[in-house]
């Protein structure tokens, strides 16, 4: 056998099992929208089978079932805000911190550091009789207030190695020149740190927009629920319904998929910069 | 005076006031009251609370609840994830960047469930296990297909085990094709002149360069495993009898659905020191190591 030969061998080797692979991680999402689009009955004689009939009516009765467009609504609210805070106020932080070290701003930075350590389950409760103090539990403004305090510290490691990247010279000239700190943060180096604000935009509204622990926690109620928590509502309410429940699982798929799609370069670079800094 | 002192603070109370306040209200103020709480035999709703000192940190470690079988399950699920996570992350990272046409197709697809939430995830696999499994069951006839998966404990184990770990290795895999591609082409290029083949050079030049990647990966899998709640929700809500009922999951019952709101947040605290303890240890390994390297 030549070389050549055997070089190709291998190739095919590799490709097809990866290929194998990619439609194994596949598979279950074929099925998934397969079935939204079947009757009950046909789900469980042949998940496999193709429907008869294509029956959108499914998506509608899950949408009605769900209160979806109340739950896309209070989630898109939840997730932009939280992160529009989480993005502006970490990046000040950072700012503040690595260019004007004060007593305060090193006290915080510990605390930030030390709060890594601490894991939601932990705190979960007592945050409930937190935000009941200030009459803000089961609102979406509590839920707001709750990721942002959740999110602030792993986006602060990352924005934080954005300062470092930015030469202290640009700042000092434009102090020289007579511009208050503000003015330089807001005007210069804010931004100058645009990509690594869109990279933790991105990673933290795929968090929150995933995230069931926190929301079950603070916004579990029927009128600030979210989609995750929406999903998981009707699945414990129509337990072997699948003509319902399916429809609902693709429904909170598919945005996630397009924005994947659409927005791959973008996420998987804010991944890498979320590794690498945080 | 003081009108100087707040000139002179003013723009610290911008820049930091606002998360100051937030990480007092969300997160340190809970933390001190759940330590408080755990000392206490209060159930979350009535105004009776008796500091009943450490009588619920002793019913946990003598074994009186629940708790200890949540912490093994999640320890053994954390091994077993992180272990097969991270030898398929990697593996799939050193498949991807050898070459390979469609690189970047496959990358996605990989990647894929790494970007929904576990809720979704484990009501697909739930349908695919309860509906999908049964039917091949039934025509192939293979035991595999057959057994009820989320019936009994080993394999409701597994099956979280098989779900989690479909959702991690797209992240394991994306940093580490990020850190393979950085290794210096150089480097590569003067071991093969020195005669290595391309496992030697996979294993003694680009893994150990990849070191820190590699510390960062094995971290995120080992918290990802421990805070599991979601997939355990969703999949076998802790079942059956409470088998596979992680950490997380084990608190939120005993807080919100038995009441036991001392016991819940005793637990919360042990849960906070393993963390503790597990990240700290690593820190401090990860920075052995790369001291070594150099």
């Amino acid at each position: 056998m030549t070389v050549k030969m055997k070089k190709r061998i291998r190739l095919l080797v590799k490709v097809a099992f990866a290929a194998i692979l990619a439609l194994s991680f596949l598979l279950p999402f074929y099925l998934v929208a397969l079935n939204s689009i079947k009757t009950m009955g046909e789900v469980t004689q042949n998940p496999f089978s193709l429907p008869q009939e294509i029956h959108w009516e499914n998506y509608i009765s899950s949408w009605k079932a769900l209160n979806m467009g109340k739950a896309f609504i209070n989630t898109a609210i939840v997730a932009i805000c939280s992160t529009l805070l989480i993005t502006i106020l970490s990046a000040m932080v950072a700012y503040w911190t690595v260019r004007h070290p004060t007593r305060f701003s090193r006290l915080f930075e510990m605390f930030l550091l030390g709060s890594i350590l601490i894991p939601f389950p932990t705190i979960m409760l007592p945050i409930v009789k937190t935000l009941s103090a200030v009459r803000l539990s089961g609102t979406l403004i509590g839920g707001i207030i709750c990721y942002t305090g959740m999110g602030i510290a792993f986006s602060y490691f990352i924005m934080r190695g954005a300062v470092l990247s930015i030469p202290k010279e640009l700042e000092e000239a434009a102090i020289m020149d007579g511009s208050s700190v503000y003015y330089a943060f807001f005007r210069i180096i804010f931004p100058l740190m645009t990509p690594t604000a869109i990279s933790v935009f991105i990673l933290e509204i795929f968090w929150i927009w995933n995230d069931y622990n926190i929301a079950l926690v603070v916004l579990n109620n029927d009128v600030t629920k979210t989609i995750q928590l929406s999903i998981n509502g009707l699945f414990s309410q129509y337990i072997s319904r699948w003509d319902i429940a399916l429809p609902a699982l693709v429904i909170g798929i598919l945005p996630i998929f397009i924005v994947n799609i659409l927005l791959q370069k973008k996420i998987l670079a804010g991944m890498t910069a979320g590794a690498i800094k945080g | 005076m003081r009108r100087k002192l707040f000139q002179k603070y003013f723009p610290d109370i911008i820049f930091l006031g606002v998360p100051a306040l937030l990480f007092l209200f969300v997160i340190l103020i809970p933390l001190v009251m759940s330590i408080f709480y755990s000392f206490t035999d209060w159930d979350g709703i009535s105004k009776s609370v008796h500091l009943v000192g450490l009588y619920n940190y002793k019913q946990i470690f003598t074994g009186q609840t629940q708790f200890t079988k949540s912490i093994a399950f999640t320890a053994g699920m954390a091994a077993v994830n992180t272990i097969i996570t991270m030898v398929a992350g990697v593996g799939l990272a050193a498949l991807l960047t050898s070459h390979m046409p469609a690189s970047v197709l496959f990358r996605s697809i990989f990647f894929l469930p790494n970007t929904l939430g576990g809720i979704v995830l484990g009501y697909i696999w739930r349908f695919i296990f309860l509906i999908g499994f049964t039917f091949l069951g039934k025509q192939i006839g293979w035991t595999f297909f057959q057994i009820e998966w989320l019936a009994s404990f080993p394999t409701a184990f597994l099956a979280l085990a098989i779900v989690s770990i479909w959702q991690s290795i797209g992240y394991v895999m994306v940093i580490m094709i990020a850190a393979l591609v950085g290794v210096p082409a150089s480097l590569c290029e003067s071991a093969r002149i020195d005669g290595a083949n391309d496992w030697n050079i996979f294993t003694k030049i680009k893994l150990p360069y990849c070191m820190p990647y590699l510390t960062v990966c094995f971290f995120w899998v080992i918290a990802q495993s421990f805070k599991m709640f979601d997939l355990n929700t969703a999949l076998t809500a802790g079942g059956p009898y409470g088998s596979t009922a992680s950490m997380a999951f084990q608190i939120y019952r005993d807080a919100f659905s038995s009441n036991q709101y001392g016991l819940a947040n005793a637990e919360g605290f042990i849960f906070f020191v393993m963390i503790f303890v597990i990240t700290t240890f690593q820190l401090y390994l990860s920075k052995q190591k790369e001291a070594d390297l150099r």
